[in-house]
């Protein structure tokens, strides 16, 4: 009786709900198979301005905790990872050794003495870019940051990546991994209305490197070698 | 025949002297306090001081029997550090630890010291220096070393605290500069990446060492009246060593001091070297060094003579493949002292393969270490020729353990062991059993 129609109208509105939140998958091709780059970064910049439904921006973002890149075992974690402009990023030294961590790049250029199990005050990033990370003393170790203006980033899992909650609008999508594009972003534009899968056909095959490891460490070996 | 005088020829009322230290005590006070100086100005943020210094080494639990003559180190003819008196018995060879002090980013402070209770009561200080890595933005690379460090000549002795990484005992080659040569000065390296980066290979690295340094007047004195030896023992910044004078020496005017020291300053003249290398890590690296101490080699002072010591050497390491590995150092020099009173042409090399299997190493080492008496000085013959041959076992037990296994064989021909109613050629045996715990 007057149930039904209440249970109609909740049942509408989580059906709604769920159409809205289902993620967009977008996926990278190339002659029609799918093409792996675990850790590549993807970011949507949108064509027109959309209004985000994400209450106070500002304060949200003050909010965050830092982005953590840590130094683990002699090598940098993640290998690659991106932010949103604005975040505070820290470099916690897990080793029991001494790392120089150092950034030329031109969001953020710095260098920090990272010793022993250190971790040191959070900078902040106020430019977006490509922030490439080094260690003066461990030359093999190298990380990325992407720093991006925009709140739709994610990372490949395999190859594809999620985004929810997209409003829909046209996009600029954007691509960054240092084996597919060490020098420029790959772009596209995306018109999203609620597709559930974008394929991404790449220029070339997509061959991508997983992170170069820490060369073993016999106990009795000076790493000055 | 008449031994010749030896004067020194320092200008010892030039002005500059008196501010120039010639012990190591004063030495010392000297870099400490340039070293607190150091400290002070790094300017970095506080932080907790165990977060900035660090210490590493092991200790070396040996057990060795030893058939030859007697070790030089108790004034005998033999070569080696442990003699027969130390045979079948637990003996604490080493214990070695590198300590170093972050000061800023790039900024050390390291210092490596040694004790050999065995030997002597006392620590010996082989390293201490400030090291400074600048950060470039270029692709080349450059460390700065100021104090009192090993020239980094070694590709054997690239182990934690200047050990050997393959054997208990060094090459002849690295036994000496262990005994006798240090820099007491500065050094500066510039690396710079020749070839483009390939992914999972280290770069084609080309090197430039060169370096200024004094306190290595004396260098040469214990090959020319030692010999080469095999043995793991490091000098220390005021090490002496025991040293039996041949009969010519004993009658010069100006008598060696009993006590040698190796790192003193004679002169008032700085030496100098210059390495260029070629290498890729793990892969390969050649290596060549001019050294010459620039010695005035009719100083004496103190008991002790200025030996003017200039040698080449050349290093090579090749990975046949990822576990295996071969390596050589080859070194020729001269060294005179005393207005011809010695004049030696010194020569050595090895080479050496090392198989390494998991946690398993096994090393073989051959090699040759000849002198040539060029002086017709009598009762002071130099001349000496040997040949030895070194098979190491080592099992790594992570991750604190190496346990080392090593037969060590030298036969030389020494004409000085007449002086001492020995036969001239001698054949030292050594068997060792070494558990080193890292820490």
């Amino acid at each position: 009786m007057f149930r039904t129609p209440r249970l109609a109208a909740i049942l509408f509105s989580l059906y709604s709900c769920w159409s809205i939140s289902e993620p967009l998958s977008i996926q990278l091709t190339h002659q029609g198979q799918l093409q792996s780059a675990p850790g590549a970064v993807m970011w949507l910049q949108a064509l027109k301005p959309i209004e985000i439904q994400q209450g106070n921006t500002t304060a949200a973002q003050e909010a965050k905790p830092p982005h953590i890149i840590e130094q683990k075992d002699r090598q940098f974690s993640p290998y690659i990872s991106v932010t949103q402009v604005g975040s505070d990023i820290q470099f916690p030294n897990r080793d029991n050794t001494a790392h120089h961590v150092y950034s030329f790049s031109e969001p953020l250029s710095f260098e920090l003495p990272l010793f022993k199990k250190r971790t040191p005050a959070p900078i902040r990033v106020d430019k977006p870019g490509l922030i490439a990370l080094g260690c003066n003393i461990h030359d093999w170790m190298i990380a990325y940051l992407l720093v991006v203006d925009s709140p739709f980033y994610g990372q490949l899992q395999g190859h594809s990546v999620e985004f929810n909650d997209l409003p829909h609008g046209k996009y600029q999508a954007l691509l960054w991994h240092p084996d597919i594009n060490s020098a420029q972003v790959l772009k596209t534009e995306l018109n999203y209305q609620g597709q559930k899968i974008f394929d991404w056909p790449m220029p070339q095959k997509v061959v991508s490197r997983a992170q170069v490891r820490a060369p073993a460490e016999r106990l009795d070996e000076d790493d000055d070698y | 025949m008449p031994i010749k005088p030896y004067k020194s020829n320092n200008n010892k009322n030039a002005p500059w002297r008196a501010s120039w230290p010639h012990t190591f005590k004063g030495l010392c006070l000297a870099l400490s306090g340039m070293l607190a100086g150091a400290a002070n100005a790094s300017g970095d943020r506080p932080s907790n001081l165990s977060q900035r210094i660090s210490a590493k080494g092991y200790i070396d639990f040996r057990w060795q029997h030893f058939r030859g003559n007697e070790s030089w180190l108790d004034s005998g003819t033999g070569h080696s550090r442990f003699d027969r008196s130390h045979n079948n018995r637990p003996l604490l060879a080493d214990f070695a630890t590198e300590i170093k002090a972050d000061l800023k980013a790039g900024s050390q402070i390291i210092t490596q010291i040694h004790a050999y209770p065995e030997q002597n009561a006392g620590l010996e200080i082989t390293e201490l220096y400030w090291q400074y890595r600048p950060l470039h933005l270029s692709a080349m690379r450059s460390r700065w070393r100021v104090g009192f460090f090993y020239p980094k000549l070694s590709i054997e002795n690239r182990g934690s605290v200047w050990s050997s990484l393959y054997n208990i005992n060094y090459s002849a080659i690295n036994s000496w500069i262990a005994e006798e040569l240090r820099t007491f000065g500065v050094e500066g390296l510039w690396s710079w990446k020749i070839d483009k980066p390939v992914y999972g290979k280290a770069p084609l690295t080309l090197n430039l060492t060169t370096a200024a340094f004094a306190y290595n007047d004396p260098t040469g004195a214990i090959l020319a009246w030692k010999g080469w030896s095999n043995h793991d023992l490091q000098s220390g910044i005021d090490n002496e060593l025991p040293f039996s004078a041949p009969p010519g020496v004993a009658a010069a005017d100006n008598s060696q001091a009993s006590n040698f020291q190796s790192f003193r300053e004679i002169d008032d003249r700085p030496g100098a070297y210059i390495g260029i290398g070629l290498s890729r890590k793990k892969s390969f690296k050649v290596e060549w060094f001019h050294y010459d101490n620039q010695a005035e080699d009719t100083a004496f002072e103190n008991g002790h003579y200025a030996w003017h010591t200039t040698f080449d050497h050349i290093s090579a390491h090749y990975f046949l493949t990822k576990e295996l590995e071969a390596f050589g150092q080859y070194l020729r020099g001269r060294t005179s002292m005393g207005n011809g009173f010695v004049n030696n042409r010194f020569e050595s090399a090895f080479i050496a393969i090392a198989k390494n299997q998991g946690p398993h190493r096994l090393t073989a080492r051959f090699e040759r270490a000849v002198i040539d008496d060029l002086d017709d000085t009598v009762l002071d013959d130099n001349n000496e020729a040997g040949n030895s041959f070194n098979l190491n076992y080592s099992y790594y037990l992570a991750p604190h353990w190496k346990f080392s296994g090593e037969y060590q064989q030298r036969r030389s021909r020494q004409a000085r062991r007449s002086y001492r109613q020995v036969p001239n050629y001698a054949k030292e045996e050594q068997l060792s059993f070494s558990a080193r715990y890292y820490f």
